[in-house]
């Protein structure tokens, strides 16, 4: 086992085997978010360059997923309620994965469009959310993507 | 205005619960609220900080944190984070929290792991600026009352009643005027040609009484032209005073803003709302105000006049005028959001553009020109698809439209038709003349249903320009002065009291610094970058106020001193100066127009600028700044050197003034600085601690507080901070030249 992760999903790295708080990140999180993964520890210093997880046992697998599922998460919007203009800032009211969320983005912030053809709107705050096909709402986008 | 933003777009209270604050007793110190729970549920759990516990309030419930033995540590996800408390290495709490509470979490995390109480703002308000900065930042530095935007727009015109006056006439006069012609061809036709067709009046008479109509008409126009150039003229020169005044307050404005303001907006942000935002005003009060009322009093007197000539053939006219100039409004919301799209598809045109032509260089050595043009290409063909779609809309919808208003015409003709062939005692009888007037005045429908229509659109567009611009208008100064100011002449000596500051309230950036610098020391500031020590300079300028603690300069309180007057005798060079599109000269007397060509000289020689001046062509009246002579980093800095010089200011800063430079301008600013410590208090910040050779002290800085001071020589003895970081670019140097070495075999 060279990693574990404790309740509040803080990752260990054991090497030598001595356990260290680390972070593990992806490099390529938009293009390719299943390979390249840095192992960095409290420093930010470079541990270990992991090529592929299939590299990894099992149990190891199992809790990177885990953290990785936790780290990488982004909102995915399923529908649209409704989009408003105001000065300077376009608001949200949307359905997502978790619930319905508000959230809103500078009037001349585009969404970026992935390789996969998906839109990732980024809000003043920094969160991400993606729009890959809508239940609802669709005429709203429209506009936007 | 603050509940709304909390209530619609960031979706929580916008203070803790009354409840908690009774419960805990205590004095609550700062606050946030957790929102998420581990398994990424929407929740609400405050966190609540005093000055011994960490409160958890969840539920109408509270547990109870002592601060002793704690520790903290943190998790960072893409959109979810936590922060825990520790005890004895354990997890005791996890607090999970969106992006939006990240900044107060991370002031949560500070305040905890520093244990540092001594908050200078309220809970309350650290609270809502932690969660509106991101808002504000994008809408408004202040909030402005958006439903007294137009109102405030309106209190412009009023020193200008006059123009307003005679512009109102003109419009109404000339709307009045232009329902005269219709009504006369009527006359014409029932008073003139009728009885004359039916054998009832001669036609010397007809001529004589149709040239009196004639006359009257030619007149009628004379007069509309009249009013309409004295509404043009009017108008056009009160929109443009309006603009005038409103961009004049708003650059003195400008000016008198603290530097925050400047970090909080762009720069683009601010030069669009001085410019293109007044412009907009102008065309709104000289055009759009009166366009609208205009199209507002025709329309009425229109209805007015079309009804009273024949009832039943007004209300065919008048009746669907709201259905039009709904649809009208509907295509209007409907383009706006086209015209979205289109610029959304443009910004990527011209993102291409702007980043291929600068990046030629680039582009040529790798040989991807047909990349670049096939990129090019895929954006181009995408923008005009949308401007197809945009064309396709307006195109289709206003004909359709005047399909409709034709529709009503016909209608007119069909239920006139009968009722001109019927006998002229009937009651339902109408005369030609009557009706071929109700035809003109049909034709003047059209024009101002558009107006109206489109008055919405306008009117969101001119309210938003002015909301931007009174957004400056309202932001205050935030520095205090005191009543008293004295005008002083310094002797160059600077003393830090206690010196505690903080840009937002929380995190101190200075922690307790104290200081005493006589006047012609020169002081050495050494640290790792965000260390603190460009805001020890920026706080003896008087930029920002410290948060407790004290400065004096000569023994006097910096805010009892006039700042204007203390920062002329202040010179700061900074790493990248600014220099003002103008000749060398007017950059370098910038700040003292008064100044002899000899003085001027003189800055320049010590500065080590006079040479490379000497070498353009127009020597010191050589341009520079964008569309001029540019001048290479070493340059620019040796003539900001000057400029701070020239002043001979008693305390001269240096922010790394030399960090940017190769090694020999390095030298030759060296040079420039040996010369200039004689009789000045010197403040150097420098990355290269060989500048600091000449300097009386160096102090080490190292997170907002001074952790080392002496000679070079004390400093290196101490084996602290100091001699690290020394033994560091020693390091660096070697291996540089260790890399050399190798490239050279
Ligand atoms: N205008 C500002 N608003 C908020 N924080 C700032 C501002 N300017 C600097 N800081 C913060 O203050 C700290 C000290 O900055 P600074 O004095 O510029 O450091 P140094 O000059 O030693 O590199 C840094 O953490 C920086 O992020
Ligand atoms: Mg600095």
């Amino acid at each position: 086992m060279k990693f574990k992760l404790e309740s509040d999903k803080k990752l260990f790295y054991s090497k030598d085997n001595e356990w260290q708080e680390v972070e593990l990140k992806s490099c390529f999180p938009l293009t390719d978010k299943n390979s390249f993964f840095s192992v960095l520890d409290k420093e930010a210093k470079e541990i270990e360059l992991i090529e592929s997880l299939s590299h990894l046992n099992v149990s190891d697998r199992f809790v990177v997923d885990e953290y990785l599922n936790f780290r990488g998460f982004n909102f995915e919007i399923l529908g649209v309620y409704k989009i408003e203009e105001d000065f300077g800032l376009r608001h949200f009211e949307v359905k997502t994965q978790v619930g319905d969320k508000a959230f809103q983005t500078a009037l001349d912030a585009w969404p970026m469009k992935t390789k996969s053809g998906e839109y990732i709107f980024s809000d003043i705050h920094g969160d991400q959310f993606i729009v890959n096909t809508l239940d609802f709402g669709e005429k709203y986008m429209k506009a936007l993507i | 205005m603050k509940t709304k933003y909390f209530k619609k777009y960031l979706v929580q209270k916008d203070k803790i619960p009354e409840e908690y604050r009774e419960k805990i007793k205590e004095e609550i110190i700062f606050y946030c609220l957790s929102d998420y729970d581990s398994e990424f549920q929407a929740i609400e759990k405050w966190i609540a900080v005093t000055s011994s516990s960490v409160f958890i309030c969840e539920n109408s419930s509270l547990v109870k944190i002592e601060f002793d033995e704690m520790s903290v540590r943190e998790v960072k996800g893409r959109s979810f984070s936590n922060i825990s408390i520790l005890k004895n290495e354990k997890v005791v709490h996890t607090f999970w929290y969106g992006q939006k509470q990240a900044t107060l979490f991370s002031q949560l995390k500070y305040i905890l792991e520093e244990k540092n109480l001594d908050i200078s703002k309220s809970a309350e308000e650290i609270y809502q600026m932690g969660l509106l900065k991101p808002l504000l930042k994008k809408q408004a530095s202040v909030e402005v009352d958006k439903n007294k935007v137009v109102k405030r727009l309106l209190g412009y015109l009023k020193p200008y009643r006059k123009e307003l006056f005679f512009g109102g006439l003109g419009a109404l006069g000339a709307t009045l005027v232009s329902l005269l012609p219709a009504y006369l061809s009527g006359k014409v036709v029932d008073d003139i040609i009728k009885p004359f067709q039916d054998g009832k009046m001669k036609a010397e008479d007809g001529m004589s009484l149709g040239l009196l109509i004639i006359g009257t008409l030619a007149f009628t126009y004379a007069i509309r032209e009249f009013f309409i150039w004295l509404r043009l003229k009017k108008m056009s020169i009160l929109g443009e005073k309006v603009a005038r005044d409103l961009r004049r307050d708003l650059f003195n404005h400008i000016q008198k803003l603290d530097m925050d303001f400047f970090a909080n907006n762009q720069t683009g942000s601010i030069i669009s709302r001085v410019s293109s935002d007044t412009d907009r005003i102008w065309d709104f009060v000289a055009f759009g105000v009166i366009e609208v009322s205009i199209a507002l009093i025709t329309l009425f007197s229109l209805s007015t006049v079309l009804i009273s000539l024949d009832l039943q053939l007004g209300l065919i006219m008048t009746l669907p005028t709201p259905l039009l100039i709904y649809a009208i409004y509907r295509h209007g919301e409907k383009m706006k959001l086209m015209f979205l799209k289109c610029w959304r598809k443009w910004a990527d045109l011209t993102a291409v553009l702007s980043d291929a032509i600068p990046g030629m260089q680039v582009v040529k050595s790798f040989n991807q020109e047909s990349r670049e043009v096939k990129r090019f290409g895929e954006k181009n063909e995408a923008a005009v698809e949308e401007f197809y779609s945009v064309h396709e809309s307006w195109t289709k919808f206003w004909p359709v439209l005047f399909l409709f208003v034709q529709a009503m015409m016909i209608s007119v003709w069909f239920f006139a038709m009968p009722r001109l062939l019927i006998d002229s005692s009937s009651a339902t009888f109408i005369t030609a003349g009557t009706f071929i007037s109700f035809l003109l005045y049909m034709n003047m429908f059209a024009q101002p249903i558009e107006i109206i229509g489109q008055m919405a659109r306008m009117l969101n567009r001119a309210s938003s320009s002015a909301y931007r611009i009174f957004e400056i208008l309202d932001t205050k100064p935030s520095l205090e002065t005191s009543e008293v100011k004295v005008e002083k002449t310094l002797q160059g000596e600077i003393e830090f009291k206690d010196v505690i500051f903080s840009y937002d309230g929380v995190r101190n950036v200075l922690k307790g610094i104290n200081l005493n610098i006589k006047p012609g020391e020169m002081i050495g500031l050494v640290g790792p970058s965000g260390s603190g020590k460009s805001t020890i300079t920026k706080l003896i300028n008087r930029f920002y106020d410290v948060t407790s603690g004290s400065i004096d300069l000569d023994g006097v309180s910096i805010k009892e001193i006039d700042a204007g007057f203390m920062r002329r005798q202040i010179g700061i060079v900074h790493q990248d100066p600014y220099l003002f599109h103008g000749s060398i000269l007017d950059n370098i007397r910038y700040g003292n127009e008064d100044a002899t060509f000899f003085e001027i000289i003189k800055a320049c020689k010590i500065a080590n600028a006079h040479e490379f001046i000497m070498g353009f062509a127009n020597s010191y009246d050589t341009i520079v700044g964008e569309r001029g002579q540019t001048l290479s980093g070493g340059e620019r800095q040796r003539v900001s050197i000057a400029r701070a010089i020239l002043n001979n200011p008693k305390i001269l800063i240096f922010d790394e003034a030399t960090s940017a430079v190769d090694t020999e301008t390095e030298r030759k600013i060296q040079d420039a600085l040996d010369k200039l410590i004689e009789g000045r208090t010197v403040i150097a910040i420098a990355h290269r601690l060989s500048t600091l050779r000449k300097a009386n002290r160096i102090l080490v800085v190292k997170k907002g507080q001074i952790v080392e001071q002496g000679s070079h020589s004390d400093l290196m003895q101490m084996s602290g901070e100091y001699k690290k970081l020394q033994d560091m670019q020693t390091q660096m140097h070697e291996i540089m030249h260790g890399s050399q070495t190798k490239e050279e075999v």
